[in-house]
């Protein structure tokens, strides 16, 4: 166990605390007559009970040489905050760009920011999202979002 | 139907044209995808899976029942070619199989991989076929009790034979059931943990979760690694192992297909643990242990068998009690869903055609894959050769539609990617994601069947020990929570 443990057993105390609190208020019904709330409530009495037993033995085994920034100090995470960024734009957009544009400016971006060319990211772009769109739309019949431009 | 006339009508539905395509077009992808580093097959089949949106479920099945079991074969072609595991139940043919390619022995490695993969898949497949039936009959017989005390029993199993922590593996599969029971209660129609969201009152669908949990994080944790993996120039010169190799390794495989065979019907084992355990076992039964780890024959074809074994068996408690009892089988257990097909007890006689279809195009699939992987070889490696940089854009492609195609809806990929970041955080955090997913499939009936046990025995739990099955189950449970604590206690 080391920081991390710590870290991670107070979120997932946290979480079922609060939703522990909302099943007891919601109602969780008898024993006899178990209500909607009942298995949240007794999902998060357990979920309560490990994670202050893995909070225990994080503490009682002290910091470990691995923290929480330490995980992310050797790799290149920018890249994926970048990447998470661009898939969040490309959520928003899909409605109303449509599947073939979104896709087309969502995998321009990717492949660029692997380190392809302009060319060759507006070219693999164009390729993917096509073959994409003609696998999917045309032969497999998946009704793609149109967007407001119908396609 | 007997086993022999079932595999019969099996053969007869598996061997019709548009179903064997569909069968060569699902080992081949699954093979391909097992070979490609970092997707593995519970990746491959969500988001393989709006492919089989337009087919009949019985050849929607037999297709994901050809990508498992294709991914199962692929993952040790990277593992000894460039010491990387195509998926996670490869991790230890590495130890060997990447020691034998630098000695010169690729070929020899890659051969014993395959031909022990064929033995042990159909060892696996001839259990399945033998134990489908009595164990059907026998699941007929359970009442919301027996259910409820052979899921916790399944719980208790994953969280046994968690990899890491046991404490992190019971959070994750806790939050799996939290997971699940978000939505309309299945009992009272209520709402929970919904607020108000209608994109939320049909509940979360498995899919998203785990192309987000297995596709999209395995994208972003290999996206932030700064150097790539070396593919070994090898010149492979014989696939088929020599007399002596084929000695060495006998044994090796007839106790790796035994210990897969077990570990696949076990909630929580499968593959992935079936070939640690096997490659442990081959070790201590050697004479030579020292050769472990230096490009031991056996350290390769035991683990390779064991985990073919296991992803054969592990159908059976999927087809014949409807729990799945790993990550994979969870993910197709979605699938059969969503092509209206319920596996269980009632699956051998609702819907023959789909349960025998099956297991006698996993019989077809061992041989197609014997035959094709053995020539396909050097395109496998080929594949390998495909840049990161091209790779990963179009796995996130891939990933997007997947998500979308469930229910055409956006949300879908909006939970995909949220989920594809709490994978790649559980993974920073040092937590696996099988027990969420395992979770997250199990909750539902979990709820239900506690719920209806109570509600028949008006709230007494004593309705568990008047049940042979559930006290036999929770027996078993017991035993397995108190063996850790034993083993602590002496240890002081």
């Amino acid at each position: 166990m080391n920081r991390r443990d710590r870290a991670s057993s107070i979120f997932f105390l946290a979480l079922a605390s609060i939703v522990l609190v909302l099943s007891v208020w919601q109602g969780i019904g008898a024993l006899g007559n178990p209500g909607a709330w009942f298995m949240p409530f007794v999902t998060c009495a357990l979920m309560i009970f490990f994670a202050l037993a893995g909070l225990s033995a994080a503490c009682r085994k002290g910091a470990g040489a691995v923290g929480v920034v330490e995980a992310w100090r050797p790799v290149r995470w920018s890249k994926n905050a970048a990447v998470l960024a661009v898939l969040a734009v490309y959520v928003a957009l899909l409605p109303y760009a449509g599947f073939l544009i979104a896709t087309f400016l969502l995998m321009s971006v990717l492949f660029r920011l692997n380190a392809l060319t302009v060319k060759a990211a507006l070219l693999a772009a164009c390729l993917s999202s096509g073959l994409a769109y003609g696998l999917f739309y045309l032969l497999l019949k998946t009704p793609l979002p149109r967007g407001i431009w119908g396609f | 139907m007997d086993a022999l006339n079932g595999l019969l009508y099996g053969l007869s539905v598996a061997c019709g044209a548009s179903n064997l395509l569909l069968l060569l077009g699902g080992c081949l992808l699954g093979t391909l995808v097992g070979v490609l580093p970092g997707l593995g097959p519970v990746g491959a089949i969500s988001i393989l899976l709006p492919l089989t949106f337009q087919l009949p479920p019985v050849g929607a099945v037999i297709m994901l029942a050809g990508i498992y079991n294709g991914a199962m074969y692929g993952g040790s072609t990277t593992s000894i070619l460039i010491n990387v595991p195509g998926e996670a139940a490869s991790v230890v043919t590495c130890l060997d199989g990447y020691r034998m390619a630098q000695k010169g022995q690729a070929g020899q490695a890659l051969g014993i991989a395959v031909f022990g993969s064929f033995i042990a898949g159909t060892l696996g497949l001839v259990g399945l076929q033998i134990a489908a039936g009595p164990l059907s009959a026998l699941a007929l017989k359970f009442g919301p009790p027996e259910y409820f005390a052979v899921i916790l029993l399944g719980f208790t199993f994953i969280v046994y034979l968690a990899q890491r922590s046991m404490i992190k593996a019971v959070l994750m599969a806790l939050t799996g059931i939290l997971l699940s029971l978000i939505g309309l209660d299945p009992i009272t129609a209520e709402q929970r943990l919904t607020f108000g969201a209608l994109h939320l009152f049909e509940g979360l669908n498995v899919v998203p979760l785990a192309i987000g949990l297995f596709g999209l994080a395995e994208v972003f944790g290999n996206l932030e690694k700064t150097a790539s993996a070396k593919i070994l120039i090898v010149k492979i010169r014989s696939l088929f192992p020599g007399r002596r190799q084929w000695l060495a390794a006998k044994w090796a495989i007839v106790r790796g297909s035994v210990i897969g065979f077990l570990m696949g019907i076990l909630p929580g084992g499968g593959p992935v643990l079936s070939t640690f355990i096997a490659y442990g076992v081959e070790k201590r039964v050697s004479r030579h242990p020292e050769k472990f780890g230096q490009g031991a024959i056996e350290g390769v074809a035991a683990p390779e068998a064991a985990n073919n074994a296991a992803a054969s068996t592990s159908f059976i408690p999927l087809l014949t009690l409807g729990i799945p009892p790993n990550v994979v089988l969870a993910v197709l257990f979605g699938a059969f869903l969503i092509h209206g097909v319920t596996p269980g007890p009632l699956l051998m006689t609702q819907h023959p055609e789909i349960f025998w279809g099956v297991i006698a195009s996993m019989y077809l699939g061992n041989v197609m894959l014997l035959i094709l992987n053995l020539p396909f070889i050097p395109l496998w490696v080929q594949v390998l050769r495909i840049p990161d940089r091209i790779l990963y854009p179009l796995i996130i492609l891939f990933c997007l539609v997947g998500a979308y195609s469930i229910n055409n809806s956006v949300f879908d990929i909006g939970v995909m990617v949220l989920f594809g970041v709490i994978g790649y955080f559980l993974k920073k955090f040092d937590y696996e994601a099988a027990p969420l997913i395992l979770g997250f499939v199990l909750g539902p009936m979990f709820e239900v069947n506690l719920r209806r046990s109570l509600l028949m025995s008006q709230g007494s739990f004593g309705i568990f020990a008047e049940r042979p099955i559930a006290l036999a189950a929770f027996a078993v449970c017991a035993v397995l929570i108190l063996l850790p604590i034993a083993k602590r206690i002496r240890k002081r």
